[in-house]
């Protein structure tokens, strides 16, 4: 692997002085996408964009809480956006390949790099996060793809013998509300959910702390911060994503009463 | 045998300046013809090796380490001087020629040493230049700090890893070379003995220390940057690999070795724990800064040291020398720390140790100052001792650290062996009988960087060239005899390791041929170290075969250049029947103990002609002019 | 004091090797770990059998030489304290010592503890250097320096290129290893010309060697025995960043300490 040949970052106008020229892209996206260190860079990146979505997501989930009416309309919001959500879903998709490619490639370099293991191994202060990333993130990435089975494209599940995408509130826009709480409602299907949010935990709180060492936009004194605010964020996530699950769970959600909503009879 | 010192005439200080234009040159187009052999990579090889190669020459590298990082030189610590006066106290190049003439105590040569005290301030620029991270003041300025054996504040440092960061320096350049192509390094490469075809040096025979392949370089000049000989004392601060094999094969294809009964012994290292120690560890000179020596006024006084009151502590340098006080030169201290712990004064186990007491200076700059001068200091001291010296005083014993010795050069740093250079610590050339601390680093750098890459043109320029190949009938002749003598180490099986020969040898010269000497304890080496060689060749075991990595092998090779090697150091301080700078004869001596030097008869260079193992050597008397200072009595009082 | 010891012994780079178990006896508190290994070598000799080979010179931590993995730690257990530093008074009477080489595929194996680590040498030869001749450098004080810049420069240059990085990192990356030395160099006024180029090469060369990448495990930090931070990989990340944005001009677009 070798980096492209040095191009010129400035150029001399007319007056004879010189004027910086941004460098041709393949002399930064090659060693990006080639080298450890730009990968690991591309690697961060991606994870900022697929956390963002990550965090957004439970914010929207959590309207849960507030009934039917502040879902589903939520729901129908999204959907009204059109080609802006295709694109949002496109740019997701492709940070969540380019962020996996990296990841199964950084990885493998790895194993090559150690083909002996040690007999007795040890660490001194890795954290169980730090050294479980990977398989952290398949087992996120298998539940993203039972997740999406499951709810978004409505392959098995059923409500009342009614297909989950065939779901519609009194406004006749697709019922997210009774979805949820149809999907929760089965045990093991909320047990695969909050093991997912295990992995996820672990994930973000590794990535996210990572990701200001990774992009260098920490300071040499603020190590324990980030590491705090990164299980904050993990905390959040898991924590909203799991209260979820629970609340349906334990009754507190139903299709009739949720947390700050209750039914008109 | 003829010593010419070719020393250029002149004024002192216009001797170099006159010879650098007075020697011929090498045309750029025919650098690249000639070809330079380096052995070793510590600060003065390494400095050459790339000094070389940036000139133009071919150069190829050895080292016995697994890279060129790992030489020596990386171990010291205190500082590295140059007279650059930044501290306006009155230093000047004259000084530091003065002050190095007198710690070398009359036994160097004027020229030499002026020169060395020339170049000090180029090895501080571009050191600067290369990137070492030298201590700064506030200001950006570069910070010094004093030393012993000098009244002013010379000494530049990186903490306490001064040799570390100018070999890193040394090391980098060198790595610039090798990465260019302009360098061949052949690490874990050792060299076993030297080609001499005419006269006239013209290759090595190496032995690959991870295949065992022997191997012969033909060159136009061989550079040995091989390092001094501590370790024939079994128990020194050199790294265990360092050893005298190379100069010591030199020696006996005809250089002369000069003044091997030089050797120095430091004062600040971590006394002896036990039987099991393999190496000494020093702790830097410069602690003797801040900290104070004493021990109890009561011999066999075994009070903790926190509980002996000031008024039955003996600070007996301040009290001895008034004026340098805890900063006294080398030898003077270490000889003081002997006396004591003979007297039965000494502290710690085993009684051979004084105490450096840092409460003094704690109390006075703080406790935060004192860590960051020495804090790495302190923290291997603890390592090592389990003590917190912070809260006590450490222990200290003086131990063996450099050897001034080393093989002959004249003022061109070649040998008597026409193409064979010789640099850093393995020459004899500016210490005279003792060193002064943090002028060892400069002289490897002087030699490495700015004195062999001018004289070695000046020889290329006036030598015949002429390719010899490595097949011709001396090369071959040399490798037969590496082979014949590895095939013998490794046939004689016999009941005693190598080491275990090694810290027998190392001990009889350390009782009879260390601080302190006498004709007694001399003859004592003479007669025992040959016992002890006849029964090594017969009684040696070393396991496992020549053709791979075999470090027994390596161990008993080296031990056995001590075995004869020992001998020729203790015909030295026997011949030298004196007394001056570290090499003390305890029959020359002033009443109050110190030495007494003889300037009537002994006011020469001795270096010695090999004539066969076990025979008297031939002694050669270089003298001594001494032009521009007069010796005198040294006094630090 | 007694112990049982596991030792990797390997007889050359093609063998495959295997643990061998010996004992150690009567070993003083006193002693370091390898005059510790001394004992048992000499043991061996003594019983015509071929020693434990394993690097050491300075004994002094200082030299880089030795590198042991003491029960799946490098160096051992003592915090910034290498092999030869590390005392027996450390380990209890009795206990069991696994003692590997360094594994990584960009060290391999020469025989037994003695891992090649020359793949160091071709980073700073890549790049890990100033390029000035010698002779002509201005005066040592033409360029203040402020004295945090060389503090941080020194805390990075304190690197000894022992190795335990790689040992300790479980991707055996070289991160630390390089990226002392690009920070050393980076806070340094010599050492701005050359900052983008650095970086780029000696990165290169690292990947090429074969080692793994950084993923912010810091074990690397806690191996190191001269307590390199794992902040001088923040930096390096940066330098990077930098240069391969600021494309192949000379000199670094932000120059100073970083």
């Amino acid at each position: 692997m070798s980096i492209v040949d040095e191009e010129p970052t400035h150029r001399i106008n007319r007056k004879g002085s010189r004027v910086d020229v941004s460098p041709p892209a393949r002399q930064w996206l090659l060693p990006l996408l080639t080298s450890s260190v730009g990968s690991k860079i591309l690697t961060a990146l991606t994870g900022i964009v697929l956390t963002g979505f990550v965090i957004g997501h439970l914010i929207g989930n959590l309207k849960l809480f507030w009934g039917p009416e502040s879902i589903n309309s939520y729901a129908q919001f999204l959907k009204s956006t059109g080609p802006l959500l295709w694109i949002a879903r496109l740019g997701l998709l492709a940070a969540l390949v380019l962020h996996m490619t990296l990841a199964i490639r950084l990885k493998r370099r790895a194993v090559a790099a150690r083909p002996v293991a040690y007999r007795n191994p040890a660490t001194v202060q890795a954290t169980i996060a730090s050294r479980t990333m990977i398989w952290t993130g398949i087992v996120i990435f298998v539940f993203l793809i039972i997740h999406l089975a499951h709810f978004t494209f409505g392959i098995f599940g059923m409500a009342d013998g009614v297909k989950y995408l065939d779901l519609k509130d009194d406004k006749g826009r697709h019922d997210v509300y009774r979805m949820v709480v149809a999907g929760f409602s089965v045990p093991a299907y909320a047990l695969i959910y909050l093991l997912a949010q295990v992995a996820l935990f672990l994930h973000l709180r590794h990535g996210v702390a990572s990701v200001f060492q990774t992009l260098s936009l920490n300071g040499t004194s603020c190590r324990t911060f980030l590491n705090q605010l990164a299980i904050v964020v993990a905390a959040f996530v898991t924590v909203g994503n799991s209260l979820i699950v629970f609340a349906v769970w334990g009754g507190l959600v139903t299709d009739t009463h949720s947390l700050f909503w209750e039914a008109s009879k | 045998m003829k010593l010419d010192p070719k020393i250029p005439g002149g004024p002192l200080e216009q001797k170099w300046e006159r010879h650098k234009l007075e020697m011929s040159l090498v045309s750029p187009a025919n650098k690249r013809k000639f070809k330079v052999l380096v052995v070793g990579t510590g600060l003065a090889g390494s400095s050459a090796a790339a000094t070389l190669a940036e000139l133009g020459y071919q150069v190829e590298v050895f080292c016995y380490q697994d890279s060129p990082r790992r030489a020596h030189s990386i171990a010291a610590q205190g500082g590295i001087n140059a007279a650059k006066n930044y501290q306006n106290d009155g230093d000047s190049v004259m000084r530091l020629f003065k002050d190095t003439i007198k710690g070398g105590d009359f036994r160097s040569r004027e020229a030499n040493v002026y020169r060395l005290a020339e170049v000090s301030r180029n090895i501080i620029d571009q050191c600067v230049a290369q990137g070492v991270p030298f201590a700064r003041e506030y200001g950006g300025q570069l910070d010094n700090r004093s030393f012993g054996g000098a009244q002013v504040s010379r000494t530049f440092y990186c903490r306490g890893q001064t040799g570390q960061q100018l070999l890193l320096g040394a090391y980098q350049a060198l790595s610039r070379q090798i990465g260019a192509g302009r360098v061949k390094m052949h690490p874990r490469t050792e060299m076993l003995d030297l080609v001499v075809i005419d006269g006239r040096a013209r290759g090595i025979v190496t032995r690959c220390l991870q295949t065992g392949k022997i191997e012969s370089h033909s060159a136009d000049a061989v550079v040995l940057a091989t390092g001094g000989y501590s370790n024939a004392f079994f128990l020194s601060t050199n790294a265990i690999g360092c050893n005298v094999t190379a100069t010591y094969r030199a020696y006996k294809r005809g250089a002369a070795f000069a003044n091997p009964c030089f050797t120095q012994i430091h004062p600040t290292c971590i006394p002896v724990s036990g039987d099991h120690q393999s190496k000494l560890t020093l702790m830097s000179e410069s602690l003797r800064n801040d900290g104070r020596i004493w021990v109890p006024k009561k011999p066999g006084d075994k009070r903790h040291p926190n509980s002996i009151p000031e008024s039955e502590r003996d600070y007996y340098l301040e009290r001895k020398y008034p004026s340098y006080g805890n900063l006294a030169p080398r030898d003077i201290s270490s000889r003081a720390a002997k006396e004591v712990c003979d007297e039965g004064r000494g502290v710690g186990p085993g009684g051979r140790g004084v105490y450096l007491d840092f409460a003094d200076a704690i109390k006075r700059v703080g406790r935060v100052t004192i860590e960051s001068k020495y804090g790495n200091l302190f923290d291997m001291y603890e390592r090592i001792t389990g003590e917190n010296a912070y809260e006590q005083p450490m222990r200290i014993y003086p131990a063996l650290h450099y050897t001034m010795g080393g093989l002959w050069v004249d003022y061109n740093l070649m040998s008597n062996i026409e193409g064979l250079f010789v640099i850093g610590e393995a020459n004899f050339s500016d210490h005279g009988a003792n060193r002064l601390g943090a002028s060892a680093l400069m002289q490897g750098l002087a030699d490495g960087y700015f004195i062999l890459p001018y004289t070695i043109g000046h020889f290329f320029a006036n030598a015949k060239k002429e390719v010899i190949s490595t097949d011709h009938a001396e090369f071959k002749r040399c490798e037969a005899e590496v082979h014949e003598r590895i095939r013998k180490l490794l046939s004689i099986k016999g009941r005693k390791t190598a080491i275990e020969f090694h810290r027998e040898a190392g001990k009889l010269l350390w009782d009879n041929a260390g601080m302190s000497r006498s004709e007694r304890s001399l003859k004592e080496v003479l007669k025992r170290l040959p016992e002890l060689r006849e029964e090594f060749w017969r009684n040696v075991n070393v396991p496992g075969t020549d053709a791979d990595l075999n470090q027994a092998l390596e161990r008993a090779n080296r031990v056995a250049d001590f075995l004869e090697f020992g001998e020729l150091l203790a015909y030295d301080a026997l011949t030298r029947d004196e007394s001056c700078g570290a090499h003390f004869r305890v029959e020359h001596q002033y009443p109050d103990g110190e030495a007494k030097r003889n300037d009537a008869d002994y006011l020469y260079v001795s270096a010695f002609e090999f004539t066969g193992v076990g025979n008297t050597p031939i002694l050669h008397k270089e003298p001594l002019k001494y032009e521009f200072v007069t010796p005198t009595v040294r006094s630090y009082k | 004091m007694n112990l049982t010891l596991h030792v990797w012994r390997q007889k050359s780079r093609t063998d495959e090797g295997r643990m061998e178990t010996y004992l150690a006896k009567n070993i003083s508190p006193d002693m370091s770990f390898l005059e510790m290994l001394d004992v048992v070598n000499e043991d061996l000799i003594k019983h015509n059998k071929e020693p434990i080979a394993f690097d050491h010179d300075c004994r002094e931590g200082i030299c880089g030489s030795c590198g042991l993995m003491i029960n799946g730690v490098a160096h051992g257990p003592e915090k910034a304290t290498t092999a030869c530093q590390l005392h027996m008074r450390h380990f209890e009477d009795g206990a069991h010592i696994y003692i590997e080489p360094w594994r990584a595929a960009a060290f391999p194996v020469i025989r037994d503890l003695i891992v090649d680590r020359s793949a160091f040498d071709r980073i700073i030869q890549a790049g890990g250097y100033i390029s000035v001749n010698t002779g002509g450098a201005p005066d040592g004080n033409a360029i203040p320096i402020p004295k945090e810049n060389a503090e941080t420069a020194m805390d990075a240059a304190a690197c000894i290129g022992c190795g335990a990085c790689v040992a300790a990192c479980p991707n055996a990356s070289a991160m630390l290893f390089l990226s002392a030395k690009v920070t050393h160099l980076a806070n340094l006024p010599q050492g701005q010309p050359e900052r983008v180029q650095r970086v780029k090469k000696m990165v290169e060369q690292h990947d090429r060697e074969g080692f793994g990448h950084c993923t912010n495990i810091y074990e690397c930090e806690a191996a190191c025995p001269k307590e390199i931070p794992a902040t001088t990989i923040t930096q390096l990340n940066r330098d990077y960043l930098l240069a391969i944005t600021a494309g192949g001009g000379p000199g670094a677009r932000k120059g100073g300490a970083g």
